[in-house]
C-alpha cells in the first residue's frame, strides 16, 4: 500500500505572533522541515488537522551573534546551514553534518531536530501493521511490546544535535501566548519516549542559545553505515582544562540510549579534578556505561549498544585529551 | 569498430533528463487504478472470501478474485501457486488454491476510478481463515514431524528437490588428507532493492491483444505465463517492456502481469476499455516478490600436504519459501558451485531445496553461485592457512583449465581461464607485496582514528560462474535485421534490428546495436532498434543468467549474415532473420550427477583490501581488484559499469543487508531498515581487470560477465577479515554488532580460536 499522507490544513502564518495565536487551537502541530512529522503522518502515527509551518517567519531563521557574545540559531535554520556555518561551534557543525542526507539537511531545521520525536521499531510501522501486531502505548495502547512488564514507554531519543546543545550548556527560547521563556536546553526534555518533552503544546521553540564557546567538546555518533542512519549511540562531551592540563569542568551526554538524553554525572564527577590519562579515561567509560539499558528498540542489538556506549564514552574524551604543544 | 568502443548509451540522454518511460510513467491520466491484495497469511486456509461490500463502495468498478481466473495457476518453471488464493476452484488448477502459503500470496484486484478508492474497497474486503502450521525456516521444514507446506506433491517431506554428485570415493580420500577443514555456512537473504518499484498497465491493443506495458526480463515468458491463466493463445496476448529500473532476478516472475492482464481482458467484455494501471509501494515490492535464498551449507574439504585437493563433501539447504519460482535452477548452480573452480578427484554432494511458509527464494544475480563460492572459496581459504600455502598459490595448484574433468565427471568447455584470471588479479593486486599497515583515518563518520583498534588485512577469493541457465535446458535467441538502401547499391544505407532481449538498466540495447552495426559493417549512428514486444520480436530468451550478450550476439551475427545474402539477393528491404541454439547441454544424471550440463563459463578473481575497527566492529574496504575474463568487451565502459555495480551490490549483501523474517513475515519492508550501502559505504577504490580471452563460442568471442564479480565478494571480505583478525566468519552480513560478537568469543578463554 502506498503510503499517502491524510488531509490535514496547512497554515503558514508570517510572524512569530500570528503562529503563537494559532498554535492555541490543541488540534495544530509544529512543521519545521517535515522530515520528521511528514513520515510520521504518512504511517498515521499522528494525523493533526492542522498544521502550522514557521517558514514563513523570516525572523526565526539564520544564525547570528548576541550582544552578549552568544551564537543565536534560529529554529527554521535548516542543518546544512548550520553544518557549513563558521560562526556556529565546530562540534556543532561536526554533528549536524552527520544528520542523515545532504538531501534531508537541506530541508530539515534545527527547531525539528530539537523537538524530534522519540523512535522504536514497534511505532515506526505503517498503520496496517500496528494494528496486526496491536498498538503499543505511545500509540495509544496498553502495552510497550519492548518491555511489556513495565508501565513506561521506552522509545529513543534520537537527534543528534541535542547531546551536543546540552554539553555546551546551550538554551532554548519558547513562545507561547503567556510570552517567552528562556531555559537551560538540558531541561527540555525528560527519560519518557511519550512525554519525552518538559515545553507544553502551544509553545514553540523559537531558537537555540548557544554560549561563547571556551570548552574543548566533540561528538562521536555510533551506527551501521556512513550514509543515512540515525544514532544508535551518540556521546558528547566538553570540557575545560587548566595549564596543567587537569579538567576544570566536564560534561558528557549519551544519547540515543533511552528517551532523553543521559548525563553522564558519575564519569564527570570523577574526571573533574583530573588529567584525562588512559586510566582514568577507561574508569569514566565503564561508569557511564553503568546506568545505560538499552532496550532492542532499534537497529543492531541492545547489547552491543550497551557496550558501544562505554567504547564511544572512552573515545570522545580521548578527543579532549589535550596534545603537547 | 563498433564492437569493443564504449558507444555512449542510447537511453542515457531520456535517463538523465528524467524523459524516459518507465511502467509506472506508462498510465494515461484517464487510466483506472488497480490495488493487488495481499492474503497476509503467512499460512492458512481460506474459509470465506466476500467481496460485496467493497464492490459497493465509491468508484469500484471491478473487484477480481479467483473465481475470474480461467486457469488459477502459474510459476515459471512449475505451476504451484495460486494466481488468487480462493475457494472457487475453476478445475483446471494443480495446486490447492484455497490455501494461502506465503504472506503476499493475492487474494483480490481491486479496480476504481483513483487509486484513493480502490485502496479503501481494498479494506472493506473480508476473508475468514484457519490458520495452518506456519513452517518458518530450513530447521522448522526439516523437523520431524513437520507440517507440510506443498502436501500435494505427496512427498515425505519440505525437501522437494535434490541434485546429487557422487565422483570417485569419498570415503578412501580422507585417508590422504593431510588437513581437513569441516565447517557450516549461514547464507543470508538478498532483497534485490531496484530504484522502479513493480508497476504495469494493462489494456487490449488496437489488434485485440490482451496487452501488458510492464518491466521484466524474459517477454516471451511473461507472455506465455498470462496466456495460460488466461487459457488465451499465446498470440492473443502482447508484452512490451519500456524503461526498466534495475532488475538482477527480481522481475524474472511474475508480480502484476497476470492480474491486470485479467483485467484488462474481463473489463474488456464488459464494455470497459480504460487501461488499467497499478504500482506497488516500497513496501509492497519488498514483501511482494522473492529474494535471494537464504540456506545453509556444510562443506568438508581434504587436501594433501602439496594443498592438492583430495575430496569434497558438501551438503547444500536452500530455503525456497512457499513457491518454487526458479528454486530448482538456482540449485543447480548451487550445486555446481559447491566444488568450486577446481579440479576434485573425489565428491559427495547433495544440494536440497526445501519449502517453507516464507517468502520465496528465486534468481538473484548470480542465481545460487554466490551461496556456494562463499562455502568453496572458505573453504580454501581455511585448507591454505591450516596448511601454510598462500591462497593464490594454492588456487594454481588446483584450479581447472582446458582439458580438465569438472565436477560432473565431463570435460570443461573449452576456453578455460580460471589460472590465468588468478595469476592476473594476484599480480594487478600486487597480493604478493607487504600490506601497508593501517593508518590512523576516518573515511567514515563513526570510525574514529584511534590507531589501536584498526587492523588491516587483505584476502583473495576466485570462481567461474556458468553462461545461460543450461542443464539441458533448450536455450535459444531470436533477432532480426532489416538493411534499407538503393537497389543498385551494394552497401546498405541503414538497418533496423528487432529484439525482445530486455534492457534492464546493464545497456543491453546499445550492446545489441554496437553488434549489430559491426555485423553488418554499417555505421552505429545507422543502427536503429526496435526491443521488447512481443509483437514485433522473436523470443530472445531471458536477460539473465549472464547470456544475453552471448545469445544475442550470436542471434545478431546470424541475422546479419542472412540479411546481408538478402541483400544480395537483391531483397530492398533485405530481412533477415536467426535463431540461435548454443551447442547442447545435458541434465545432469539423479544419482552421480554426471553430464556436461553448460557451453560456456565467466571466470573472476578478486583481492579485497580493507580495515577493520576491532572496537567497534566497523569494516571499511579500501580497495577491490577485481579481475574477469570476458571474452571481448563489447562496451568497455558497460563492462567497467558491471562490476562496480555488482561489487556495491555484494558489498551490502557482505556487510550491511540484513531482511529480518520471522514466522513467514518480512519485518523490515523498507530501505530505513534494511539496509543497502550508501555512497559513504561503498569500497573506496575498486580497479576494474578485464581479460579478453576469446571464448571459442562467444560473439567476437565474448563471454557473460554481470554475475561474476558478485561471487567472490563475500568470501574475499571474510578472508581478508581473517587476515586482520585471526578470525573466520562463517555467516553474514557483517555488521558491527556481529563482528565485535564474534571477535569477543574468539578471544574468550574457553574458545578454541574459531
Ligand atoms: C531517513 C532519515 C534519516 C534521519 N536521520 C537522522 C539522523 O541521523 N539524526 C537526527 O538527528 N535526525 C535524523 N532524522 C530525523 C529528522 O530528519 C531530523 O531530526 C530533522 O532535523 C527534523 O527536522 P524537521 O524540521 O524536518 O522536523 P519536522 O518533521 O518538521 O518536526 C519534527 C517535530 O518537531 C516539532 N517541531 C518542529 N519545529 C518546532 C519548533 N520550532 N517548535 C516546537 N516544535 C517543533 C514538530 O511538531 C514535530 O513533532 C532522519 C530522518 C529521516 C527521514
Amino acid at each position: 500500500m502506498t503510503l499517502r499522507l491524510p488531509a490535514f490544513e496547512l497554515l503558514t502564518p508570517q510572524t512569530l505572533e500570528a503562529a503563537v495565536a494559532m498554535l492555541a487551537d490543541p488540534a495544530a502541530t509544529i512543521i519545521g522541515g517535515g522530515t520528521d512529522l511528514l513520515p510520521k503522518m504518512k504511517r498515521r502515527q499522528v494525523t493533526p488537522p492542522t498544521v502550522v509551518s514557521l517558514r514563513g517567519i523570516t525572523e526565526m531563521s539564520g544564525i547570528h551573534t548576541d550582544d552578549e557574545g552568544r551564537c543565536v540559531i534560529g529554529a527554521s535554520t535548516v542543518l546544512e546551514q548550520i553544518a557549513i556555518s563558521t560562526v556556529v561551534p565546530p562540534v556543532l557543525a561536526a554533528a549536524a553534518r552527520q544528520v542523515a542526507s545532504p538531501q534531508i539537511r537541506n530541508t530539515a531545521t534545527i527547531g525539528g531536530n530539537l523537538c524530534l520525536d522519540t523512535r522504536c521499531n514497534y511505532i515506526d510501522m505503517p498503520e496496517l501493521w500496528r494494528q496486526a501486531s496491536g498498538h503499543c502505548l505511545k500509540d495509544g495502547g496498553e502495552v510497550c511490546w519492548i518491555a511489556p512488564k513495565g508501565n513506561r514507554c521506552w522509545a529513543i531519543s534520537s537527534s543528534d544535535l541535542v547531546p551536543v546543545a546540552i554539553a555546551l550548556d546551550c538554551s532554548v527560547r519558547l513562545a507561547s501566548r503567556d510570552g517567552d521563556r528562556v531555559i537551560p536546553i538540558e531541561d527540555l526534555y525528560q527519560n519518557d519516549g511519550i512525554a519525552h518533552q518538559t515545553m507544553s503544546g502551544d509553545e514553540i521553540l523559537v531558537e537555540l542559545l548557544v554560549p561563547r564557546c571556551d570548552v574543548r567538546a566533540t561528538y562521536r555518533k555510533l551506527r551501521r553505515r556512513d550514509s543515512i542512519d540515525f544514532p544508535l549511540v551518540g556521546v558528547a562531551a566538553a570540557a575545560r582544562f587548566d595549564q596543567t592540563k587537569t579538567c576544570t569542568s566536564a560534561r558528557i551526554i549519551i544519547g540515543a540510549v533511552a528517551s532523553a538524553p543521559l548525563r553522564a554525572t558519575d564519569a564527570e564527577r570523577l574526571i573533574v579534578g583530573r588529567k584525562l590519562t588512559e586510566d582514568v579515561i577507561e574508569e569514566a567509560a565503564q561508569l557511564a556505561a553503568r546506568p545505560v539499558r538499552t532496550q532492542d528498540n532499534t537497529d543492531m542489538g541492545s547489547r552491543y549498544r550497551k557496550w558501544m556506549t562505554s567504547v564511544y564514552v572512552s573515545r570522545a574524551l580521548r578527543d579532549l585529551v589535550v596534545e603537547d604543544a | 569498430m563498433s564492437v569493443g568502443s564504449s558507444s555512449i548509451r542510447i537511453d542515457a540522454h531520456a535517463k538523465t533528463t528524467g524523459e524516459a518511460q518507465y511502467p509506472g510513467d506508462r498510465a494515461p491520466a484517464h487510466a483506472l487504478a488497480a490495488r493487488v491484495v495481499f492474503t497476509d497469511q503467512p499460512h492458512a486456509r481460506l474459509l470465506r472470501l466476500d467481496v460485496a461490500k467493497a464492490e459497493q463502495m465509491p468508484g469500484v468498478i471491478a473487484v477480481f478474485t479467483g473465481r475470474d481466473v480461467p486457469v488459477n495457476e502459474y510459476g515459471l518453471t512449475e505451476f504451484d501457486q495460486p494466481v488468487f488464493v480462493s475457494i472457487e476452484h475453476t478445475g483446471r488448477t494443480k495446486v490447492e488454491s484455497d490455501i494461502s502459503r506465503w504472506e503476499a500470496d493475492h487474494l483480490a484486484l481491486v479496480v476504481a476510478d483513483t487509486d484513493e478508492q480502490a485502496t479503501a474497497a481494498a479494506a472493506m474486503i473480508e476473508a475468514d481463515w484457519a490458520q495452518l502450521p506456519i513452517v518458518a525456516d530450513i530447521d522448522q521444514a526439516l523437523a520431524p514431524n513437520a507440517s507440510l507446506v506443498h502436501p500435494e506433491l505427496k512427498l515425505d517431506s519440505n525437501i522437494y528437490h535434490t541434485y546429487k554428485i557422487r565422483k570417485g570415493s569419498i570415503d578412501a580420500a580422507w585417508a590422504d588428507a593431510a588437513v581437513i577443514i569441516e565447517t557450516t555456512y549461514e547464507l543470508p537473504y538478498q532483497e534485490h532493492a531496484y530504484l522502479q518499484p513493480e508497476a504495469a498497465v494493462s489494456y487490449i491493443d488496437e489488434e485485440g491483444r490482451v496487452t501488458l506495458e510492464v518491466a521484466g526480463q524474459w517477454a516471451h515468458e511473461d507472455q506465455e505465463q498470462i496466456a495460460h491463466a488466461l487459457d488465451l493463445p499465446v498470440d492473443q496476448v502482447r508484452v512490451i517492456y519500456p524503461a526498466i529500473g534495475g532488475a538482477f532476478g527480481g522481475r524474472e516472475d511474475m508480480s502484476l502481469q497476470i492480474v491486470l492482464g485479467l483485467a484488462a481482458l474481463r473489463l474488456a467484455e464488459r464494455g470497459e476499455h480504460r487501461p488499467i494501471a497499478s504500482r506497488w509501494s516500497r513496501e509492497e515490492s519488498i514483501v511482494g516478490h522473492h529474494k535471494r535464498h537464504r540456506g545453509r551449507i556444510h562443506a568438508k574439504w581434504g587436501a594433501d600436504s602439496n594443498g592438492k585437493l583430495v575430496a569434497v563433501q558438501s551438503e547444500a539447504w536452500l530455503d525456497a519459501g512457499a513457491y518454487n519460482y526458479t528454486t530448482n535452477k538456482v540449485l543447480g548452480n548451487c550445486h555446481l558451485g559447491q566444488a568450486g573452480p577446481y579440479e576434485v578427484p573425489n565428491a559427495q554432494i547433495d544440494s536440497h531445496a526445501v519449502y517453507t511458509n516464507s517468502v520465496p527464494g528465486g534468481a538473484f544475480r548470480g542465481f545460487g553461485g554466490p551461496q556456494a563460492a562463499f562455502a568453496a572459496e572458505s573453504q580454501m581459504n581455511k585448507l591454505a592457512e591450516a596448511l601454510g600455502i598462500d591462497p593464490v598459490e594454492i588456487r594454481l595448484r588446483n584450479a581447472v583449465h582446458d582439458g580438465s574433468i569438472g565436477i560432473t565427471q565431463t570435460v570443461m568447455p573449452a576456453g578455460v581461464t580460471m589460472l590465468q584470471v588468478i595469476e592476473r588479479c594476484a599480480s594487478e593486486s600486487q597480493f604478493h607485496q607487504p600490506l601497508t599497515p593501517a593508518e590512523p583515518f576516518s573515511p567514515f563518520a563513526s570510525l574514529p582514528p584511534v590507531e589501536g583498534d584498526l587492523l588491516r588485512g587483505r584476502g583473495f577469493a576466485c570462481s567461474f560462474k556458468n553462461v545461460g541457465f543450461s542443464f539441458g535446458f533448450p536455450e535459444r535467441c531470436e533477432a532480426t535485421i532489416v538493411l534499407h538502401g538503393k537497389p543498385d547499391s551494394p552497401t546498405a544505407e541503414r538497418g533496423e534490428l528487432f529484439h525482445a532481449g530486455a534492457d534492464v538498466g546493464q545497456g543491453a540495447h546499445t550492446a545489441f546495436l554496437q553488434m549489430a552495426a559491426e555485423a553488418t559493417g554499417l555505421a552505429f549512428e545507422n543502427m536503429t532498434g526496435g526491443f521488447s514486444d512481443t509483437s514485433s520480436s522473436g523470443d530472445s530468451g531471458s536477460a539473465s543468467a549472464s547470456r544475453l550478450t552471448f545469445m544475442s550476439g550470436n542471434s545478431i551475427l546470424g541475422a546479419a549474415e542472412a540479411a546481408d545474402k538478402a541483400w544480395r539477393n537483391g531483397d530492398r528491404p533485405a530481412v533477415g532473420h536467426f535463431r540461435y541454439v548454443p551447442p547442447p547441454t545435458e541434465a545432469l544424471d539423479p544419482e552421480t550427477g554426471a553430464g556436461a550440463p553448460n557451453f560456456s563459463y565467466g571466470y573472476v578473481a578478486q583481492t579485497v583490501e580493507l580495515t577493520v575497527d576491532r572496537a567497534t566492529g566497523h569494516i571499511v574496504v579500501d580497495r577491490v581488484v577485481s579481475t574477469h575474463d570476458v571474452g571481448r568487451a563489447i562496451n568497455p565502459a558497460n563492462v567497467i559499469g558491471q562490476i562496480e555495480g555488482a561489487v556495491v551490490q555484494a558489498h551490502g549483501y557482505a556487510l550491511s543487508e540484513r531482511l529480518q523474517v520471522e514466522n513467514g513475515r518480512v519485518l523490515n519492508p523498507r530501505f530505513s531498515t534494511y539496509l543497502i550501502p550508501g555512497i559513504g559505504d561503498v569500497p573506496t577504490r575498486i580497479e576494474s581487470v578485464v581479460l579478453e580471452l576469446a571464448d571459442p563460442n562467444g560473439p567476437w568471442g565474448a563471454r557473460g560477465m554481470a554475475e561474476m564479480p558478485f561471487m567472490t565478494y563475500a568470501p574475499a571480505v571474510v578472508a581478508a577479515l581473517h587476515d586482520a583478525t585471526g578470525v573466520w566468519f562463517d555467516s553474514f552480513p557483517l555488521t558491527p554488532d556481529r563482528v565485535t560478537a564474534v571477535l569477543a568469543q574468539a578471544a574468550a578463554p574457553s574458545s578454541s580460536g574459531r
